[in-house]
């Protein structure tokens, strides 16, 4: 008889023990004779209550009607909550156009005359990630946009904790018709199973781990994560860097390439090396780099094939940017199906379909930092309808990148 | 207990009494910590690589032993074993690590493309067949809750006890249970593999009814 936790192991499989370098490594950065070694000040215990509510769903969970704004105002240490405002989805783009080449180093010489600020306690940083989901009934299904603020603090000192930080802001229909869609169907506040019919409601590429949480009115709260000690918080590639271990990058083009794409073991297969590279460089723009490395980055992207250049856009909160796009098929766009619809079985089988998404980088002119990040669907999945304008499924709106001295904040509950 | 090896249990006190002695005697010598270090640095890292992949269980193992060795104040050997509190630590740092990922990929999660929120196991779930047995236990460890999921890999890839596991989650005893007893359960249902029902679900199914 075969022991089902020995299958498991098998599974795994087996490590060499690490190379003596690494743990030599290791040791080295305990502060050993350090004087005064105080347990450091932290979100959570070092053991834990237990798991914690997930927050995969960091772009799943939701809350809201327009009222929680207030709710979310009361505890809301992060974003500043706009209020929200109709949405203003771009028409559609052209997937092809000029070469990118030329905003891209317009951009790299823009971050490259900017001041390196002094680093101060923690880097913060923010942004508001929207999603839209396909919910209702099979047969009228309507889509509802959610916006979800995220903020994380990154701290200098290895005693300080960096906590990632998010909040639901709000849920409510797409469009004028989506909004009628959603009276026909009762003006429900919960939405069970999203995610089920939606890839595209399915955005967010955790298939296995489908324990779906109803999308919901109900007021967000701020979760806060605590990513430990954060000696390391920047991830740049695969390695996670300390301030002195980001500041000291390279900011060559090659050397920062080479880098990055060390990260895409990471990243599903099939996806291209221009693909990642614009979503990986916005994040490291938002890092306390040096502008040298900032205009690198910049000048690396430009080299990449198939950025396109969209010219003068509009992001979805309305301000104006210039845009590069890069559009990639993809033969295996996740599709969860539970296998046992209404169950309680929280299995899930995943379909691969193809589809065609268009990323989309909206650069503020003034700065030459990333404004706005987008994602449509320059080509929809067999069998699936899209109602948003111009196929946009889901988009982040940064927020401005700084240090500060502040105390971060606390979780308001557990 | 399914989780305890054979072959331990002659000196388990008395190696636990030391690590405890180790981790006491540095609060006033620091350098005492590297015994601690050097007696379980390649197992944790061993179970971090398992569960992200060797690249980055270099960074969890070390910060794993950071952190634990500015919260060793904190250590409490009337709650558990040292080896435990390490698990305990690792397994908060895996989860960073996955948090810090999805925050560094969420964009790319949103294509609806797999990502790789799980790091290394899920990339295993996609490689695998579906139809192979492989396949089979890939898509049953997806469809664990995470709670499900620590608990069963802390017990089948750590080699903890349920009382150690119970220990480094900070969860009780009977949860730890009834949680390795759903996630075996659900192995059992998709890969149809694995012990008839045994003296530890009936326990397990016991304490669930109690609850």
């Amino acid at each position: 008889m075969t022991d089902d936790l020995q299958l498991v192991r098998e599974y795994f499989g087996e490590h060499p023990p690490p190379p003596p370098g690494v743990a030599a490594a290791a040791k080295a950065r305990l502060p050993f004779g350090e004087q005064g070694s105080r347990a450091p000040w932290r979100l959570h215990r070092p053991l834990g209550g237990g798991w914690r509510p997930s927050r995969r769903a960091l772009l799943l969970r939701a809350g809201l009607s327009a009222t929680a704004v207030a709710g979310a105002a009361a505890v809301a240490v992060m974003v500043t909550v706009q209020a929200p405002s109709p949405v203003q989805a771009p028409a559609p783009v052209p997937a092809s156009g000029p070469a990118g080449r030329e905003i891209l180093l317009t951009a790299a010489r823009t971050v490259a005359r900017a001041a390196q600020p002094l680093p101060g306690r923690y880097w913060v940083t923010s942004g508001t990630v929207g999603n839209f989901l396909r919910v209702g009934p099979a047969d009228d299904p309507y889509l509802v946009l959610e916006e979800v603020g995220v903020q994380s603090w990154a701290a200098r000192s290895p005693r300080d904790g960096s906590p990632e930080l998010s909040q639901a802001l709000w849920v409510r229909p797409a469009s004028p018709g989506d909004r009628a869609a959603w009276r026909r169907g009762g003006s429900p506040t919960v939405w069970k199973g999203v995610g089920q019919d939606t890839s595209l409601a399915y955005p967010h590429g955790d298939p296995g781990n489908a324990r779906l949480q109803p999308l919901s009115t109900a007021p967000g709260q701020l979760t806060a994560e605590s990513a430990g000690y954060g000696s390391q918080p920047f991830l740049v590639g695969a390695k996670a860097l300390s301030l002195r271990q980001l500041l000291a990058l390279p900011a060559g083009p090659r050397r920062l390439k080479e880098l990055l794409l060390k990260g895409m073991l990471h990243s599903p297969p099939g996806i291209s090396q221009s693909a990642y590279l614009l979503q990986a460089v916005p994040l490291v723009l938002q890092m306390p780099v040096t502008p040298a490395v900032r205009s690198g980055l910049y000048r690396m992207l430009a080299t990449m094939p198939g950025i396109r250049s969209l010219g003068v856009v509009k992001d979805v909160s309305g301000k104006p940017g210039v845009a590069v796009a890069y559009t990639g098929n993809y033969a295996n766009c996740g599709n969860g199906v539970p296998l046992s619809p209404g169950g309680a079985s929280r299995l899930y089988r995943v379909l691969f379909t193809s589809c065609s998404v268009q990323q989309i980088l909206i650069i503020d002119p003034a700065t030459g930092l990333p404004q706005a990040e987008e994602l449509r669907y320059a080509q929809l999945p067999p069998g699936q309808k899209w109602s948003a304008p111009g196929g946009l499924f889901s988009y982040e709106i940064f927020g401005r990148s700084y240090w500060t001295n502040h105390d971060r904040p606390n979780r308001p509950n557990r | 207990m399914t989780s305890t090896r054979p072959g331990r249990h002659g000196d388990a006190a008395a190696a636990q009494r030391d690590d405890a002695r180790d981790i006491e005697l540095s609060l006033r010598d620091p350098d005492r910590f590297g015994v601690v270090f050097d007696r379980y640095f390649a197992e944790i890292h061993g179970y971090a690589a398992k569960r992200a992949g060797p690249d980055a269980a270099d960074d969890i193992a070390a910060e794993t032993f950071l952190t634990a060795f500015w919260a060793r104040r904190r250590f409490d050997p009337g709650r558990g074993t040292v080896k435990a509190w390490l698990y305990g630590i690792v397994t908060n740092h895996l989860s960073a690590y996955r948090r810090r990922e999805l925050r560094a990929y969420r964009a790319m999660a949103r294509t609806g493309l797999s990502a790789p929120e799980e790091g290394h196991a899920d990339r295993v779930v996609e490689r695998v067949a579906a139809r192979s047995l492989r396949g089979k236990l890939a898509e049953a460890l997806a469809g664990l809750s995470r709670g499900e999921r620590e608990v069963l890999l802390l017990v089948a890839l750590g080699d903890l006890s349920n009382a150690d596991v119970a220990a480094a989650l900070g969860i009780p005893y009977g949860t730890v249970a009834s949680r390795l007893s759903r996630a075996r359960t659900k192995l059992r249902l998709v890969t149809g593999i694995g012990p008839a029902l045994d003296r530890q679900d009936r326990e397990c199914r016991r304490i669930d009814g109690d609850r």
